[in-house]
């Protein structure tokens, strides 16, 4: 799974929940997607890379891969990068951060935050243009 | 680079190829802030009608009660419960609650708002005529609280701007790509035809934009250009015809210098010859002299 799929799943996901929270009326169950984002970002065990690592085992014998190339970012092959850390883990954590927003300062108008944060997400999967991550690797993100 | 195009005209494929899609990425990236500006804008007009909803919704409600209940002279009757259900499901109010002193009081719910659902109460008490005798009724008319009511219709408006934004985005990418990819392909192909050697074909797009203009002074160019190397042909077949000439006219020489040079020499033995007999005879004469001068000189000694 690519970054840009797993990113049209992140949209549609928070799309889903945000819906289904505003049905049941509950504001907990976007807990769980931050904390998902949050451990991504800490831990760098990001979904895609995951799967992408358990699909390579599958397919391949594990001699004959370098999993370390399949799973080292672009910038950072080529040494185009100033501060190590990847960007994609840079936009889980400002993805929960801004997430977060509402619920740490509970203004009215904040509610539209998710909204926004989820149509974004999911357009860039779609299109495979994320502006965030593209500031990112400008700022020197791997 | 002709494949790679008609690969990038199939975005369902390739998203990111697609000149369509980077397009329609760019729209939609400004077209959602702008949805958002709109559905909050919606939003904040729908919140201030369903304040405004709650005393007015309560005034009809608390006329209509009052009015059904001298109608249909009764406290309970089925029509005027009916009448009420009807009415309370086109309001702000989810329940409405009838009492009477020495009567069962009755309750009215519209949907999903339940006994234990959360709601801000209302508290009227009005007297009406039943059975021709005057009553104190209490009406009490509950709603759920407003920001609990607009978290839905907020989640209803954002799909609903979500989905109309991603159609938008499918209808305008299929526009873009029958109004720029088509073309471009079509060129692109032509163009990949005209460089492998089909020489007489032209791009073919009767169209009144850029594109349009491209073709037609591509056209244009590819008329001169190839104008001109049939020109440069036909000075090369000329050029090649006089080279031609100039080495038949070369050769010819050389064989008249090989004849001329043969017939000198044939000459030159001719006089060798020639001369080799004068000097023959030369020496014969010499001889014949020296031997008539000795007879001379004998005869006369003699």
């Amino acid at each position: 799974m690519t970054e840009r799929t797993f990113r049209i799943f992140l949209g549609a996901g928070l799309f889903v929940l945000l819906y289904i929270s505003a049905l049941m009326g509950r504001t907990d169950l976007i807990l769980f997607y931050i904390g998902l984002l949050v451990f991504e970002g800490i831990t760098n065990w990001r979904v895609p890379k995951v799967l992408t690592l358990v699909m390579h085992k599958f397919a391949y014998n594990e001699s004959d891969m370098n999993t370390q190339e399949l799973l080292t970012p672009a910038a950072e092959q080529a040494g185009h990068f100033n501060i190590p850390f990847e960007a994609e883990r840079a936009l889980r954590l400002f993805t929960a951060l801004v997430l977060a927003v509402p619920l740490i300062f509970p203004l009215e108008l904040l509610w539209i935050i998710p909204w926004v944060v989820a149509s974004m997400l999911l357009l860039a999967g779609l299109t495979n243009i994320c502006p965030l991550v593209m500031i990112f690797r400008r700022l020197g993100f791997k | 680079m002709s494949e790679q195009a008609i690969i990038s005209d199939d975005w369902t494929k390739n998203w990111q190829a697609s000149i369509s899609v980077k397009i329609t990425a760019v729209v939609m990236w400004v077209i959602i802030p702008f949805g958002f500006i709109i559905a909050l804008f919606l939003l904040n007009n729908l919140q201030n009608n369903l304040i405004a909803s709650v005393d007015d919704d309560a005034e009809i409600l608390l006329n209509s009660a009052r009015v059904l209940l001298s109608e249909n002279n009764s406290y309970d009757s089925p029509k005027l419960i009916a009448s009420l259900e009807r009415k309370l499901n086109k309001s702000v109010y989810c329940k409405i609650k009838f009492s009477m002193p020495d009567a069962k009081p009755i309750e009215m719910f519209a949907n999903e708002c339940w006994e234990k659902t959360d709601t801000i109460n209302k508290k009227y008490f009005f007297s009406t005529l039943i059975d021709g005798k005057p009553q104190e009724l209490a009406l009490i008319l509950s709603y759920r609280p407003i920001e609990n009511i607009m978290v839905k219709h907020r989640a209803n408006i954002i799909a609903i701007m979500i989905i109309m934004v991603m159609v938008l985005g499918l209808v305008l990418t299929w526009v873009i790509r029958l109004l720029v990819l088509r073309p471009l392909l079509k060129m692109v192909e032509t163009t990949r035809l005209i460089s492998e050697g089909n020489h007489d074909l032209r791009l073919e797009l009767n169209r009144h934009d850029e594109f349009g203009y491209l073709a037609k002074f591509a056209n244009k160019m590819l008329d001169q250009v190839f104008e001109q190397q049939k020109n440069l042909k036909h000075t090369n077949l000329e050029l090649m015809k006089e080279v031609a000439e100039r080495n038949r006219i070369a050769l010819e020489l050389m064989a008249s210098h090989d004849q001329l040079e043969k017939l000198v020499e044939e000459r030159t033995a001719d006089l060798a010859v020639a001369r080799d007999d004068a000097l023959e005879a030369n020496k014969a004469k010499s001889q014949l002299l020296e031997n008539m001068s000795h007879e001379i000189k004998q005869d006369r000694n003699d």
